[in-house]
């Protein structure tokens, strides 16, 4: 199969969704009204409430989804086969993503801009407002551990990445110093860093000196170097707490000097990573050599797919990013059609192009089998997979596939680094508001929040031990993360739907998508809850994973009946005049 | 930031519909090339101009019309709603 046609198809499915399905949606379900005013105009300060181009507001959104996720998920996925993965994507984004997104910003507008979280108190109640900051908090602490064990990993096994991740952090201050304090130019200084980091990989990747391989250090995986450990756990082991360390402090600085530096920095890879590997695409066309289903699968695809693939198919995170900020900015109500679907098409796009990279790595078949012959390996590898595949891609386009290799390692780390940053700087945020809720004042403080933040995600990136012992476990996360964000997306998707039946219109485009994500995550969570954690099934018992993921299934059942008690109301007529 | 939110709400209400006012984040380059492009295929700046916005103007707060450069560390609020005034009369 060739990959290029496979893009060709992939691409002209979205653009199809967006000029048919979007376009439905928008005018017979939303039906959204060019005269009506949206909050950036209602509410016009300058700062926040700031009517915006389309194309520049599309920029925005963009950017503030795009991350290292849509790369992941897939790149685990094609386990059972690249079309059970292409499929999901496809029709993920075309019929829940771009739904869902899209929607969550025409509700957003619709209620003075405000966020999900807010609505949800304001169409179910209270208890929905507080079950969703429960939940948010479940979804930032997975993504803290995940993305930690993410970097931990690939520091471990692309060495020759570190230099250019650590100069990054002191480049960025820099901006961040010579930006807001100096009043410079943002793109020079940035363009700078970004050279500094691509030749620090260059350097790095020709000259083994300039890798910072820990691994090597400790001695390799035969020597035991202390608490039992070998040489690669304690690596991993090392990595962990320096990463908790930086991001304590990291997520405890204004954001100006190091958070929206490293943004502007990572705008920039995310651009020239897409054009470059899309390009890499179109010159080489590579063979798809992994086969289209795994018959021989160890684990259903049903329903651990549509949970492994979360971002790039449907994500709940897009729907903060369009009720916190994005909605804020919209020009005309008609644009949320643009930015909302498309955003969802740019994820796709992410998605789709990992999934290209994985599948055209292996020389044969039977090389792709002996790699992902097991869900455990896939997850174990599936990144590590991405990024030799990417690296051929990149090769394409005349770069030569170690030095690639190592750049899309930086390019990689550098997402999961800023996610890692924002989502415990989020729990933070969400720890000190359920303080605040609960009346507990030492929660408030910035400190102890942190505190929490950082040591339960420590905690749970370094309890569950995976099959290769200590520090394997972290992809056994991977589930938990992308239940947590689909339970958030389903939920966003029951706003939506509650609402448009309070506006007594057919709200079955979102009521469907929702149905088939929250029945696939509860599904999915409560066979791994009863079956894999508890000791009930085959598997032993894993008390840490047990407890989180009964408590996600607990949250997801509650709002999901209150959500439904609501729904099976009979529209009350005053509500459409206080919810429109 | 607040500054530029007030110059903001300054020129909606001086000059309304008859300006389209573009508010652009640093990150999103693609669209901040695509205006300066747009300008140049108006014939109102150069593309120098457009080479020299993007690599040294393109600050924190900073102010173009038409492509142009209006304001730097030196330059009030006051003093470009004048150089806009003067540039649209």
């Amino acid at each position: 199969m060739s990959s290029l046609l496979l893009a060709v198809v992939g691409i002209s499915i979205f653009l199809l969704g967006y000029r048919y399905y979007a376009k439905f949606i928008a005018e017979k379900i939303y039906k959204i009204d060019s005269n009506f005013t949206t909050p950036a105009h209602k509410y016009k300060d300058g700062i926040d409430f700031v009517p915006t181009n389309r194309f520049v507001l599309w920029g925005h959104h963009y950017s503030s989804v795009a991350g290292a996720a849509p790369i992941v998920g897939p790149a685990i996925a094609v386990y059972w086969g690249w079309v059970p993965a292409v499929i999901w994507v496809l029709l993920g984004t075309v019929f829940a993503a771009g739904v869902h997104d899209f929607g969550a910003l025409v509700l957003s507008v619709r209620n003075k801009g405000q966020s999900v979280g807010t609505i949800a108190n304001k169409l179910i109640g209270h208890r929905a407002k507080i079950l969703f900051l429960f939940i948010i908090l479940i979804l930032v602490l997975m993504v803290n551990a995940v993305f930690a064990w993410v970097i931990a990993n690939l520091f471990v096994n692309f060495p020759a990445s570190v230099l250019s991740i650590f100069i990054q952090i002191p480049l960025a201050i820099w901006i961040g110093y010579a930006v807001y304090k100096k009043s410079r130019s943002m793109l020079l200084p940035s363009i700078v860093a970004l050279a500094f980091m691509y030749g620090a990989a260059v350097l790095a990747s020709r000259f083994e000196f300039l890798q910072i391989d820990l691994v090597k250090w400790f001695g390799g995986e035969e020597t035991t170097v202390m608490f039992g450990l070998n040489g690669v756990s304690m690596a991993f082991f090392v990595w962990i707490i320096v990463l908790m360390v930086y991001v304590y402090f990291a997520s405890t600085l204004p954001v100006w000097k190091l958070l929206q530096p490293r943004d502007y920095i990572n705008s920039h890879q995310l651009v020239l990573g897409l054009v470059i590997l899309y390009l890499g695409v179109l010159f080489t066309n590579p063979t798809i050599t992994a086969p289209a289903v795994n018959s021989g699968a160890d684990i259903s695809m049903w329903p651990l797919l549509f949970i492994t693939i979360a971002c790039g198919a449907i994500s709940g995170f897009h729907g903060l990013v369009a009720s916190g900020t994005s909605s804020k900015q919209l020009d005309k109500e008609t644009d949320a059609k643009f930015v909302g679907y498309l955003g969802a098409v740019g994820e796709g796009m992410l998605a789709l192009l990992a999934i290209i990279a994985v599948t055209t790595f292996f020389a044969t078949g039977a090389d792709f089998s002996a790699a992902y012959n097991s869900f455990a390996a896939a997850s174990a590898g599936g990144l590590g997979n991405f990024i030799g595949g990417a690296g051929v891609l990149a090769s394409g386009v005349g770069i030569p596939a170690y030095i690639a290799s190592t750049i899309v390692a930086v390019i990689v780390i550098s997402f999961a680094a800023t996610s890692l940053d924002t989502s415990v700087r989020l729990m933070r945020y969400i720890i000190s508001e359920l303080g605040t809720e609960y009346k507990i004042p030492a929660l408030t403080k910035a400190h102890v929040a942190t505190s929490i933040a950082v040591g339960t995600s420590a905690m749970l990136v370094l309890l569950p031990e995976g099959p290769n012992g200590f520090g394997s476990g972290g992809y056994l996360l991977w589930p938990l993360f992308g239940t947590s964000n689909q339970l958030l997306a389903g939920i966003t998707l029951l706003l939506v739907s509650i609402w448009l039946k309070k506006q007594g219109r057919n709200f079955m485009p979102t009521f469907i998508p929702m149905v088939f994500v929250l029945f696939m995550t509860v599904w999915a969570m409560g066979k791994q809850v009863i079956f894999d954690w508890s000791g009930a099934g085959t598997a032993d018992t894993n008390i840490l994973l047990f407890v989180f993921g009964a408590l996600i299934l607990g949250f997801a059942l509650w709002i999901v009946a209150e959500a439904f008690k609501v729904l099976s109301q009979k529209q009350d007529p005053s509500d459409m005049d206080r919810i429109a | 930031m607040e500054d530029i939110g007030v110059l903001y709400q300054q020129i909606v209400k001086e000059y309304g519909d008859q300006m389209d006012l573009i508010y652009a984040d640093p990150r999103n380059l693609i669209s901040i090339a695509a205006y300066m492009l747009g300008q140049v295929l108006h014939g109102k700046i150069g593309l120098l101009e457009v080479v020299k916005n993007l690599f040294w103007r393109a600050r924190r707060g900073a102010v173009f019309l038409n492509g142009r450069w209006l304001n730097d560390r030196t330059r009030t609020n006051e003093e470009i709603l004048t150089l806009i005034q003067q540039e649209m009369n």
